[in-house]
């Protein structure tokens, strides 16, 4: 496994707990084991879980299968390492951002730290489609290369 | 495949049908109401699929699949595994009962179940991350 998808497993692990976290705090509060105000980290708990737990899986797995371009690897891993960077950069804006109405009620910036994070997210996504796109490829097996030489 | 990949994908898949018929019938209910209870449902259909279908899923996946710490220990501590599936199962099969009868009739034993749910949701979360953090590795051990 390489390098950067260790990053964005492991990266997307760590949001799999904080996001677990958030979801168990709001279920202890339908059931009044906990203050009600955690109910504002709803939006949190889903960026956290969808974003930073299930895409970035997905993504650090695409990094490391998808088929590999004949003498270039990998391809552009600097766009992909920047798709990584700008979506946890995203997600800390936009998420964490929304997890301070709970302790700081009158902040009046998080919800333009919320868009702008989403926006990020967004810009990152799009950046690791348009690398991960050229490694869509066929893959060769052992029997293709075998008729090829035949040929 | 291990055993305990097998049994994780097979909850996930029953998980998935039950999600999928909450779903349904949420919605139809929305649509054409012909069983007001039935609107307790939401979310607890939504957590059925994306926790008990999707990351379940990845879950068993990634411990059948991920490069194993050595030989002698492939899997890391089979016992924290089978805790972090017997968790996760626990908390959302609990969840499943009391969060639409909290929703219809709030009682303490349903507020405490739900505090329950939540703590071993998040401790199969925890668990899960603590067997799995060793195999995010270059390549399987010998």
């Amino acid at each position: 496994m390489p390098r950067l998808s260790r990053w964005l497993i492991r990266a997307s692990m760590l949001y799999l707990v904080v996001g677990f976290t958030l979801g168990g705090l709001i279920l202890a509060a339908k059931g009044d084991a906990v203050d009600a105000r955690v109910w504002v980290w709803l939006l949190p708990h889903v960026d956290i879980l969808v974003v930073g737990w299930l895409i970035q899986l997905a993504m650090g797995m695409s990094y490391w299968i998808l088929p590999r371009i004949r003498n270039a690897g990998r391809g552009p891993t600097p766009l992909a390492a920047l798709a990584m960077a700008l979506l946890n950069v995203g997600l800390c804006a936009g998420a964490g951002s929304a997890l301070l109405p709970y302790w700081f009620p009158d902040l009046t910036w998080t919800t333009a730290a919320f868009v702008a994070g989403v926006l990020l997210q967004t810009v990152s996504l799009a950046l690791f489609v348009v690398y991960a796109w050229s490694r869509v490829l066929p893959t060769i097996t052992a029997s293709d290369l075998a008729q090829r030489g035949k040929r | 495949m291990p055993k305990l990949s097998q049994l994780a994908l097979k909850a996930a898949m029953i998980y998935l049908i039950l999600g999928a018929l909450g779903a349904a019938a949420y919605w139809i209910n929305a649509m054409w109401p012909f069983w007001p209870p039935v609107s307790a449902i939401s979310p607890t259909y939504l957590h059925l699929i994306v926790v008990g279908w999707l990351t379940q899923l990845v879950m068993a996946v990634m411990y059948w699949m991920f490069p194993v710490i050595s030989k002698q220990r492939p899997r890391g501590s089979p016992a924290l595994a089978w805790a972090a599936v017997i968790s996760l199962n626990a908390g959302l099969l609990i969840r499943m009962v009391f969060e639409p009868w909290r929703a219809l009739q709030p009682t303490a034993l349903n507020g405490y179940a739900l505090a329950l749910s939540a703590v071993l949701q998040v401790c199969a979360a925890i668990l899960f991350v603590g067997v799995s953090w060793a195999r995010v590795r270059e390549r399987g051990g010998q």
